[in-house]
């Protein structure tokens, strides 16, 4: 037998197995029946537990089956398996069992431990998995096919690395991985369109600066100055330009127009006067010798007239006039005729005064008479009458009878009549008088009143009189004037002409006066006028030019000079303006320089970090690729042509009747080989349906089996070992006889160990007889397991050793 | 049909089958079959008998049927530890005879209807057959450890071995170190 080798197998209280037992496994096949419940199932976990320390259908189910492994009741448990690897290497695998789990000591290889759940264990569960293959269609990632071929290659890391991986492909999907892609693109943008942007502006810039310079150059051709080239330079120029000189020309320069236009001014006033003429002077000494003439002739008549009469009009003020008699004289006939006016009124009213005082006193006289009157009238009468009236009055409706209210006595006794009417009567007599007395009070009142009128009039008047003197003062003026306006009147004409003469003597002596002053004036003007021309730099005068020229000259010059001064100005301030715009340009050009520097550095700085980003996506992309190549390796190395043929032969042992028969389908280009894709093949060659669609459920079964045992023949066997527990529960008779023949071949001629469990019985003898030892050094264990009367587990091993066969003999 | 007697004869020898007379007997009871063999060795307890259906007289074959059983019953007084296949070559046998023959031996049937249409006969007697597994590969390196390998030279173990560590807890824990990686490069300040 091939190394390595089972040899045997000791369980302690191990799930369902109470107590201990002990089977043999040192030979090429080991069966093993019992009932559902026995234990046979559990003897070969126990193997499984030794040689990979889990239980892959109960990791599945519990995660915690650990702790659930005692046999029921116990505290302790074991299992120990020995294997033999080498003729002198036997070595026991033992498995602790306790409460919180196991501890197993000895342990094999990890690979021996993956080979052996892989390829050498057939639990229900595998041989269900191997069938579920084959009942979805589907033959995508999570189908049951693709998670068996998962399983089985160990794929499962390389799925999590091709997942795992995957968002790197695509720079969308790296981005969302992570972000800081964005960033560092948006900042490369940004700093590449700055930079762009930057460019053209420092472009935009030096054109607009070569244009300034140009208008700046012309400018300062003109002024005499040159563009500097650096900023410190520019400023200084700037600076020196801003100067005032031209603004103190432009003043020193109104200052001139301003003295030139007020001796223009005094040019204008003196040009009003007249020049000094020959005919002036004659008219002059005309009119001169016609006022004297006059003089000698009038003046002492007119004198003593305004003399006599300015004596009597002490206010004239005789300086106003001069020797203007005319007015003077009108002065005095005006005053004389108001005088005269006035001093006649007043007399009138003297007048008028005398009479009224006269007839007031007339009627003062007989005012008081009548008063006299009056009062002896109202002494006579009572005062009392009015008031003995009215209460007489009230007596009468009183009195009822003759009887006197007052007295008592019968007023019949007295007089005839009645009482009442009596008192009547001098009610109404007394009534009378009363009123009598009233009206006399009211005319004594009025006429008192009026008396007082008089006497008041009478001293009102009284105070205002003059005297005697007064009056006779006033009387005396008044005749005086009379008699000057008569002796005024022959004077009028004579004093008009006197005026007149005196007057023109007066113009046509102002107008020589004036014409001198002019003269004059015109001299001083004339050296004012060519000192200033010298001053703003005409060529001296001759002496003869008209002032007007020199003027005009002066002006014009002026006027040139202020042109000038202000274009200069224009040209300076442009130039400053051009200079100012050159600076700010260039600092612009400097700044945007800068800008473009540190922005390119920054750009380097993302660039880089992006291309850093960019080779991990490339390694991370060759790495998927060569990813994708491995797994078409891996999967193409088992699922290939050669585990088809042994797949198709192990197939037909079994199912010889069946036309089609199962197989991976292998792609054409092997690096498309993904997942290996399930598939039927005719006998004549052609592909069929998958193997769900095309056998019949006993063949699906057959095919699941034989592909874990094709898998197990495909490779060199780590571990010789085949452990089916219950394989053929479902195959009908027909096929139980290829599969025991099969096993019989595995064991037999690829010394392989084979230890299965069944729980028919039948089907149990049956193998038995099939597998018995065929060649010397052949044997065959059988193992019963069972439990005791007192539920203890219990086997029966039996060995079976060759026997030669002698049954068949020739016939004779 | 006799020619495919043969031919499954022929066939069966150059598998190690050994030819016994076509008369025996077996504890006693004599036996004729159309042809016989034995296998020797590993399949030294294999007993074939070959029945040429062509020739049985009955048409249901209940007769081959009783035949096989006898030899059966026999081989079980003989105390014989033999495994008896019986191939039946030629016209079919009635299915419920072949079920009940089923019972007592392996069946076979080779039925040659027309030529090229039928399975090859090597297919029909695979289960006779010796398994040839031809040269058997090695399982191989685990798929990182292969990925790893084929990875040298083209990226950086830098980068591929964290990978390589990380795809053991799942694909997570892949995209968590890639996006590391990037986020590095992102970061990083340094020229490369």
């Amino acid at each position: 037998m091939r190394r390595p080798l089972l040899r045997n197998l000791v369980i302690e209280n191990y799930r369902s197995i109470n107590k201990r037992i002990e089977v043999r496994l040192d030979a090429p096949v080991v069966l093993v029946h019992g009932q559902n419940g026995q234990g046979k199932t559990t003897i070969l976990s126990a193997v499984e537990l030794a040689l990979t320390k889990q239980l892959s259908a109960l990791e599945r189910v519990d995660p915690h089956y650990e702790t659930q492994l005692l046999h029921y009741g116990t505290k302790k448990g074991r299992i120990a398996l020995e294997v033999e690897f080498a003729p002198e290497d036997r070595r026991t695998i033992d498995v602790e069992i306790g409460k919180t789990g196991v501890f197993v000591r000895n342990e094999v290889d990890v690979d021996l431990s993956k080979f052996f759940a892989e390829r050498c264990y057939l639990a229900q569960s595998l041989l269900n998995q191997l069938l579920t293959i084959y009942q979805t269609a589907d033959a995508g990632v999570h189908s049951p096919l693709s998670r068996f071929v998962h399983e089985l290659l160990g794929l499962d890391r390389l799925d999590a690395i091709e997942l795992g991986l995957s968002s790197a492909r695509d720079l969308r999907n790296a981005r969302r991985l992570s972000p800081a892609y964005e960033t560092v693109e948006y900042e490369k943008n940004a700093a590449q369109k700055k930079i762009e942007a930057l460019r053209e502006q420092v472009g935009t810039d030096q054109a607009g600066l070569r244009e300034v310079e140009a208008v700046a150059r012309t400018h300062g051709a003109a002024l005499g100055a040159e563009i500097p080239g650096t900023i410190e330079q520019l400023q200084q120029l700037i600076e020196r330009l801003q100067g005032a000189e031209e603004e103190n020309e432009l003043a020193l320069i109104a200052d001139r127009r301003r003295r030139l236009h007020a001796l223009r001014l005094e040019y204008e006033r003196l040009q009003q006067n007249s020049p000094v003429s020959q005919v002036a002077e004659s008219r002059h000494s005309i009119a001169l010798s016609a006022f004297n003439a006059w003089r000698e002739e009038n003046l002492s008549k007119i004198v003593e007239f305004l003399d006599a009469a300015w004596e009597m009009f002490p206010d004239v003020d005789r300086q106003d006039f001069g020797s203007d008699f005319e007015s003077a004289l009108q002065d005095i006939l005006t005053r004389s005729g108001s005088e005269n006016e006035r001093l006649s009124a007043i007399l009138e009213r003297e007048r008028q005064r005398r009479e009224r005082l006269e007839a007031l006193s007339r009627e003062t006289s007989i005012l008081e008479k009548t008063l006299s009157d009056l009062n002896g009238q109202i002494s006579s009468l009572s005062a009392e009458a009015g008031a003995l009236s009215a209460a007489l009055a009230e007596l009468v409706p009183l009195v009822h009878d003759e009887n006197c209210p007052a007295c008592g006595r019968d007023f019949s006794e007295e007089s005839s009549g009645s009482l009442s009417h009596f008192i009547a009567t001098r009610a109404a007599s007394l009534s009378d008088q009363a009123a009598r007395l009233t009206s006399l009070t009211t005319e004594q009142r009025r006429v008192s009143a009026k008396l007082d009128q008089n006497r008041a009039e009478w001293t009102r008047l009284t105070v205002g009189t003059p005297s005697e003197a007064q009056s006779l003062e006033i009387a005396a003026r008044h005749a005086r004037l009379a008699v000057l306006l008569d002796d005024s009147n022959p004077l009028i004409p004579i004093a008009a002409e006197g005026t007149k003469l005196a007057r023109d003597e007066a113009i046509w002596r102002r107008s020589i006066t004036r014409s001198q002053a002019r003269q004059q004036g015109e001299e001083t003007l004339r050296v004012a006028v060519a000192q200033l021309g010298a001053e703003i730099g005409e060529p001296p005068s001759s002496g003869t030019e008209p002032i007007v020229t020199l003027l005009e000259g002066s002006t014009n010059r002026l006027t040139r000079d202020e042109t000038q001064t202000k274009t200069r100005m224009a040209r300076k301030a442009e130039l400053i303006k051009a200079l100012d715009s050159i600076r700010q340009r260039r600092e612009a050009v400097a700044r945007s320089r800068a800008q473009i520097d540190e922005l390119t550095e920054s750009l380097r700085e993302w660039s880089s970090r992006f291309r850093a980003a960019e080779a991990v996506r490339k390694h991370v992309r060759t790495t998927l690729g060569v990813l994708a190549d491995t797994r078409a390796t891996v999967v193409g190395r088992v699922f290939n042509e050669r585990l088809n043929r042994i797949w198709r032969d192990l197939f037909v042992r079994l199912a010889p009747s069946e036309s089609f028969v199962p197989a991976f389908k292998v792609p054409r280009e092997a690096h498309l080989l993904r997942l290996p894709i399930l598939e039927t093949v005719h006998r004549s060659g052609e592909t069929g349906g998958t193997p769900g669609a095309m056998l019949s459920a006993g063949n699906l079964n057959t095919a699941a089996l034989t592909l874990f045992l094709a898998l197990h023949l495909s490779v060199k066997p780590k571990l010789p070992w085949l452990l089916l527990d219950d394989p053929v529960q479902s195959m009908d008779d027909v096929h139980i006889a290829q599969f025991a023949a099969l096993l019989r071949t595995l064991a037999r001629e690829h010394d392989r160990q084979v230890i299965m469990a069944v729980h028919d019985k039948q089907l149990f003898d049956y193998l038995a007889l099939e597998l018995s030892p065929a060649f010397a050094g052949d044997e065959l264990i059988t193992v019963e397991i069972g439990k005791s009367a007192t539920r203890e587990s219990r086997v029966l091993n039996d060995r079976l050793y060759f026997k030669p066969e002698t049954a068949v003999q020739p016939a004779a | 049909m006799a020619e495919l007697v043969d031919r499954v004869s022929a066939l069966l020898q150059g598998a190690g089958y050994e030819v016994l007379p076509s008369t025996f007997a077996v504890a006693g009871v004599k036996f004729t079959f159309s042809a016989m063999l034995r296998g020797k060795r590993a399949r030294g307890s294999d007993l074939i008998v070959v029945v040429d259906t062509s020739m049985i007289t009955d048409a249901t074959g209940a007769r081959t049927r009783s035949k096989v059983e006898a030899l059966s019953r026999a081989l079980d007084v003989a105390g014989s530890r033999l495994v008896l296949t019986t191939v039946l070559c030629g016209p079919p046998l009635s299915p419920s005879e072949v079920e009940q023959l089923a019972r007592s031996s392996r069946v076979l049937v080779i039925e040659m209807t027309e030529e090229g249409r039928d399975p090859p006969l090597d297919d029909l007697l695979r289960v006779l057959m010796p398994l040839d597994l031809g040269a058997q590969t090695e399982l191989g390196v685990n798929p990182v450890d292969e990925l790893r390998s084929r990875l040298v030279g083209a990226v950086p173990a830098e980068i591929t071995e964290p990978i390589l560590a990380a795809s053991a807890r799942g694909r997570g824990a892949v995209t968590h170190h890639l996006k590391a990686l990037l986020d590095e490069a992102l970061d990083a300040s340094e020229d490369s």
